[in-house]
């Protein structure tokens, strides 16, 4: 496919290269400074007047550009200066142009909102959008963390790198409700159904903005988009050129309570140069090296419902501890008992036992196992054309690996994990046309629970270990007399014998064996096969879009476009029902958006649709509508009916994979129906690991989808120092993709599975939020936002999986330059999220509220165009924990130092 | 404009020391180790260290320290009902310091197990004071083990009975009488102090009538009995009763003389019935009955049926362990095995003879006996402690009929 892929790339530049017109010309050099600081201005666009012809200031404000004829009216603007004409009548003179600073609140461009760039203070749906200049800004320590500042958003982290980001709630590693779109490419891994924005996407110094689409979003984005859609672009080689580095070096683990004090590495280097007025390229690399935070969560649980229960490795035979493995392997030793019985003198001891006696396998903790090292490289490339001035090809790619520790249904280890995308594109003022492929290669990655369940079986298997076991409580009651809790010590201690001692030789070699075996991949030594998964998944999409607003003549804008989407499950039998060879799942998409400003343009009205088709799935239509009515100048209020869905994941419809508790998660595809003959040998209905007499009938799945209503205002007030932003939304869930256990077979061999289906609730959830930012004099900047997320109409028992804090607050206190010739700055970010209830398919239980502080100072030397910055998150080191199961998360303390960072 | 900087800083300071105040409180789960909770319980009043503690317990701690055993009992998570001989019940029984000290420590072992009831705190209130006896398994493995359908590869120790029992007049383990009860309560246990030490006995009942020449007949009395039943039948008394480790029998073993006596009776009765001269008849029935072999004589078959002989076997053997000091000091009927077959017999008539609660003498008599007969006592005791059984040494057949 890439071969395909890069050929068709081939013949496109072929075909259009006739096309560039090599006009005569002369050229004018110039240079931009800021008027105040006197320091030069990179990435200032320089165009021409009445054309789309222009060119970008390099990394010291230079720029030159030809021009064919004189006099030429150049109009130099960029984003937080004002900008200027300036009228040029020879090329014989060199160009000094002074820019005078500006409030930028309200005034920056967005995109995503509508698909066509419109000021952020009129976008008709709520939008937040971070500049490069702000996460340069940021304390925080990646950028992929600055999200978590805007109003509304959830960040739940698994590990450091493993980042998920949420907004209207359903918080949970692996989010399948929140689209992330990096250059226009989908970055959910295709296979493993996460997205990995902060794992493999763009390196630090390429992010060129982020813009946030809270609520629902796939009538422009396409299914998915369920609760909001992340869009990053990253920076031109044209407009940002030059070499630049950043090298952050940091400390973690200060107070040794989880592990001792280790370092943190994050390099960025980005290098990008403009070779002709037309070609230019860039190279961006980013290294991320630390001890992770270690998930050393050792409350008990119960495996079946996922709830927290009392007891520990002492006090329960059972012991199931969240963050230890190996564990979930649990037998009944009471029938083994039973046959005790007969013995002389056994069986008045036997007479005083209880019924069920449940004994666990003894596990493995998190730090024993994986004594997490994060590492991340991300590399990242592209080659930009300009076929005509109107016209520029593009074609790019990000790769990226690392080890990194990931949330889900358990925990794992994502061992070598790459993933690459690739992208050929080609953009004109009216239209664009994209092809990418998205490349998964989970590499060594491996499931814990599993790897650890049959590392034990290799070592002692469970028939073997129980007995011992047995044997041994037994004897400690009956011949050393001891009491219950210390016989079951005494039996584990001696069933335990010739356990690998975790960190030895013998533990590391037999551990890495098994977990480089494929789940379900018996061979000699893992009789039951190990904890490796083998996901090559890929995905391949080709989209379109275009601009007719110019053929509208001036009646209306219109936007169509379409996509065609195709899977490709590749996982060995590892992962999904793949054994026999890859599933292709098709996807076909359309949308058309048209936008008609009313009443002398007080009010404008956008009304887009959407249908796609899933080759499982029926096809599935979806309308947005939104209003923007401005009430003065800087004041706008914006109305939108959005609707969303997404049809089930890839995992959804096509997985086959034991979990703990002898369970086997099926897809939803009607093949697994027939093949595992759910229907025709009845499921039954399972609470608490037993069987109820309800049948349950596996039917067709559907989309989940969700009806959004959302009110906005927008206005910049105060002589333009306070932006104020406030929204309100209800949505309407329903169908929601959800699991249910079942039983095959109750009363003979009780095969267990984990069904996909749509639950016939309808849960509601509602919200607002509000942010305040005001700029004061001396280059101060307060901000704060306050919000709100809650879900009504769950029914009792019902596991929504909302995980949503109902009340969360940022407060932004920063400067961005004090002090002798306004070199320092500083930033203090201040967050709170309530306690909220989480419930997952792992573990449920409730996380208590969290609070936050991150602050930066900054110091820049213009000459050397370089800036040292002293910042930490989590300043006062309160370890903070996002949902049961995931790591402690404590102070990280880094000082930086950046060069030609724009 | 100054003056604007620092009423910025000052509000810029408040804001950070309110944050500073507001975000000292995120809370983690706890714990921050895998298991926290446990307790060793009460390890200072374990009987172990009490036992230690008190003066007239010196041999027993030093066969406690010998063995290992000390470590079993301070074990504080458990329970134990110890019958600790003091060290005046050692020397009663011959077992001076110097000679625990001595003994080879897989026998010392045996003995001071012997004396521990593991998993229960039986304390003097708790001991039956009913019959039969209520059978307690002390630490002490019989040489013998079971094995486990589920698991086969584990062979399953088998331990030694024991049989606390209590009276108005005094309570006793087996037949040794307890000086003091509850002398100690301790975290983990109870421990009474014994008269003298109870010696585990080594060998099931069959091993010591059958190594014993004094019971010969009494041996032989059993084969014939069997005859009939395979040596896999659970009716088998020599396999299935006698032999067997797990049985708790008390057996009234005749005498040669006695089976002599009667035989030569019974024998001269069938011959004078048959018209022989009584002389003659005599004197034939001496030279049959001088030897065991008389039971398997196939010409005294029809007057020595295995029906008949079995049926003198059971009326020798009751079905529980009984020690002499158990039975009544007024004569009382006891059922014995045959009582399987004849409900409504009224068994043996026995009572005992105590002497400082040691059992001494012995009394048994049969249905059909004319008079009772009398356990020979060993070494002043008539109980012979088997490892399933009590064995008493009789001077008359028992006749049920």
């Amino acid at each position: 496919m890439m071969k395909k892929l890069s050929g068709l790339i081939l013949m496109l530049t072929a075909c259009l290269l006739p096309y560039i017109s090599f006009a005569q010309s002369v050229t004018i050099r110039g240079n931009v400074k800021n008027s105040g600081s006197k320091e030069s201005i990179p990435a200032v666009s320089v165009s021409i007047k009445g054309t789309s012809y222009g060119v970008f200031t390099d990394e010291n404000g230079d720029f030159s550009l030809n021009i064919s004829a004189f006099p030429t009216t150049l109009i130099i603007s960029s984003v937080g200066y004002e900008s200027k004409e300036v009228t040029v009548s020879n090329a014989s003179t060199f160009l000094q142009v002074d820019l005078k600073v500006t409030s930028t609140l309200g005034q920056e461009v967005v995109v995503s909102a509508t698909r066509v760039a419109t000021k952020i203070l009129e976008s008709p749906v709520s939008i937040e959008r971070i500049s490069a200049v702000s996460i340069q800004s940021s304390p925080a320590a990646s950028y992929y963390d600055v999200i978590n500042n805007f109003k509304g958003v959830d960040m739940m982290a698994s590990s450091l790198t493993f980042k998920t980001v949420t907004t209207r709630g359903f918080l949970g590693s692996g989010n399948v409700r929140f689209n992330q779109i990096v250059d226009g490419m989908d970055n959910q891994a295709p296979g493993l159904n996460f997205s990995v924005g902060s794992v493999i996407g763009l390196s630090e110094l390429d992010v060129d903005n982020m813009e946030l689409l809270p609520g629902a979003s796939s009538a422009l984005y396409g299914p998915g988009g369920m609760n909001g859609t992340l869009l990053i672009t990253s920076k031109s080689p044209f407009k940002y050129q030059g070499l630049s580095l950043q090298v952050k070096q940091g400390v973690m683990h200060t107070d040794r309570q989880f592990r001792d004090v280790s370092p943190y590495f994050n390099w960025n280097i980005r290098w990008a140069e403009k070779i002709t007025d037309r070609l230019a390229f860039k190279i961006t690399a980013e290294f991320v090296q630390a001890k992770d935070w270690l998930a050393a969560d050792y409350r008990n649980y119960d495996k079946a419902t996922g709830n927290l229960i009392a007891g520990d490795r002492i006090t329960n035979a059972d012991y199931n501890g969240i963050n230890i493995y190996g564990d979930e392997i649990g037998r009944d030793i009471r029938p083994i008992i039973n046959n005790f019985a007969g013995i002389p003198g056994y069986a008045a001891l036997i007479a005083t036992l209880p019924a069920k006696m449940p004994v666990s396998r003894t596990g493995y903790s998190e730090k024993e196992l994986i004594d997490p090292n994060t590492v991340n490289v991300k590399l990242g490339g592209s080659i930009n054309y300009k076929i005509t001035n109107n016209i520029e090809a593009i074609l790019s790619g990000f790769w990226g690996a690392g080890n990194t520790v990931y949330t889900g249904s358990d925990r794992y280890s994502l061992l070598d994990l790459k993933m690459g995308q690739y992208k050929f594109e080609l953009n004109s003022k009216n239209w664009m046309l994209r092809a990418y492929t998205t490349q998964e290669n989970s590499g060594n990655s491996y499931n814990l629970t599993a790897t650890t369940s049959y590392f034990n079986e290799a070592w002692k298997p469970t028939q073997q270990w129980l007995p011992e076991y047995v044997a041994s409580y037994l004897n400690s009651r009956l011949s050393l007399g001891m009491n219950d809790q210390q016989a079951h010590i005494t039996a584990r201690a001696f069933a335990d014998q010739g356990r690998p001692v975790a960190g030895t030789t013998s533990f590391r070699s037999l551990f890495d064996f098994i977990k480089g075996v494929p789940i379900g991949k018996p061979q000699s030594g893992a009789p039951l096969g190990g904890g490796r998964f083998l996901d090559k998944t890929n995905l391949y999409v080709a989209e379109g879009q275009y601009n007719l607003t110019h053929l509208m003549k001036g009646f209306a804008e219109m936007i169509v476009g379409g996509n065609y989407k195709k899977y490709v499950l590749n996982s060995q039998g590892t992962l999904f029902a793949d054994s026999t060879g890859t599933i292709g799942i098709n996807e076909l998409g359309a949308f058309v958006q048209i936008g008609k400003e009313l009443f002398n343009e007080r009010v404008k009205l956008t009304v887009s649709g959407r249908f796609d088709k899933n080759q499982n799935f029926k096809g599935r239509f979806t309308p947005r509508a939104t209003a923007l009515i401005r009430m003065s100048k800087n004041s706008n209020l914006r109305l939108s009916y959005q609707s969303a869905y997404r049809f089930p994941s890839t995992q959804m419809q096509w997985i086959n994979l034991f979990v703990g508790g002898d369970y086997l998660l099926i897809g939803g595809h009607k093949n697994f129906r027939s093949y595992y003959g759910l229907n025709s040998n009845p499921v039954y209905a399972v609470v608490n690991d037993v069987a109820t007499s309800t049948v349950v009938t596996v039917g067709d799945l559907k989309p989940e989808s969700v009806n959004s209503f959302e009110l906005g205002y927008k206005a910049l007030v105060f002589g333009d120092k306070l932006l104020i932003d406030v929204y309100t939304y209800y949505g309407e869930y329903k169908d929601f993709l959800t699991r249910r256990l079942v039983m095959q077979n109750p009363s003979t061999i009780k095969k267990k599975f984990s069904i996909p289906l749509n639950s016939t609730t309808k849960v509601k959830t509602y919200g607002f939020g509000f942010s305040l930012d005001y700029r004061l004099a001396n280059n101060f900047l307060v901000g704060a936002n306050f919000s709100s997320d809650d879900l009504t109409d769950v029914p009792a028992g019902y596991q929504a999986s909302f995980n949503t804090p109902k009340y969360r607050t940022n407060i932004k206190f920063a400067n961005t330059g004090f002090g002798k010739e306004k070199r320092f700055g500083f930033n203090i970010v201040y967050r709170w999220m309530d306690t909220y209830k989480f419930e997952s398919d792992f573990i449920n239980g409730i996380v208590p509220a969290i609070h936050t502080l991150d602050a930066q100072v900054s110091y820049k030397i213009p000459s050397t165009k370089s800036v040292f910055k002293v910042g930490a998150n989590n300043l006062l080191n309160q370890y903070y924990v996002q949902g049961p199961g995931n790591p402690a998360i404590g102070g990280l303390y880094y000082v930086s130092f950046a060069y030609n960072v724009f | 404009m100054n003056q604007i900087n620092i009423n910025i800083t000052k509000k810029s300071l408040a804001l950070i020391f309110s944050i500073v105040l507001l975000a000292s409180c995120n809370k983690i789960y706890e714990p921050v180790v895998p298991a926290v909770v446990y307790s060793p319980g009460d390890v200072t009043n374990t009987i172990a260290k009490k036992i230690a503690a008190t003066s007239t317990y010196s041999i027993f701690t030093a066969a406690l320290n010998r063995t290992g055993l000390f470590s079993v009992l301070d074990q504080a998570n458990a329970s134990f009902t110890v019958f600790a001989p003091n060290d005046a019940a050692f020397t009663a029984s011959g077992l001076s310091l110097a000679v625990v000290n001595a003994m080879p420590l897989a026998q010392l072992t045996a003995a001071i197990q012997h004396h521990i009831i593991p998993n229960e705190k039986l304390s003097a209130a708790l001991i039956a004071s009913t019959v039969p006896n209520t059978e307690k398994k002390s630490a002490l493995n019989i040489t013998t083990v079971a094995f486990v359908a589920s698991i086969p590869t584990t062979a399953i120790p088998i331990k030694m009975s024991v049989f606390p029992s209590k009276r108005a007049t005094g309570a006793w383990l087996n037949n040794i009488p307890i000086a003091a009860t509850d002398v100690i309560t301790g975290s983990n246990g109870v421990v009474h102090t014994m008269a003298a030490v109870v010696a585990p006995p080594t060998r099931v009942l069959w091993d010591t009538l059958s190594r014993d020449p004094e019971y010969a007949y009494f041996v032989a009395a059993v084969q014939r009995g069997d005859s009939g039943y395979i040596a896999t039948s659970s009716s088998n008394l020599q396999n299935a009763a006698l032999s067997q480790p797990f049985a708790s029998l008390t057996v009234f073993a005749p005498t040669n003389l006695a089976f002599q006596t009667l035989l030569t009776g019974a024998i001269t009765q069938a011959l004078v019935a048959q018209g022989m001269p009584l002389a003659t008849a005599q004197a034939t029935a001496t030279a049959l009955a001088s030897s065991p072999t008389v039971f398997s004589n196939p010409a005294l078959y029809p007057v020595l049926t295995a029906q008949l002989v079995r049926g003198i076997v059971v009326y020798h053997i009751m079905g529980q362990r009984y020690f002499s000091v158990n039975f009544s000091s007024t004569a009382a009927n006891y059922p014995t095995l045959l009582n399987g077959a004849i409900p409504t017999h009224p068994g043996l008539s026995i009572f005992s003879t105590l002497s400082s609660n040691f059992g001494v003498a012995l009394s048994v008599k049969g249905a059909a006996n004319a008079t009772a007969a009398s356990a020979t006592p060993v070494n002043n005791f008539v109980d012979r402690p088997a490892v399933n059984g009590n064995l008493f040494k009789i001077n008359q057949v028992l006749m049920p009929q």
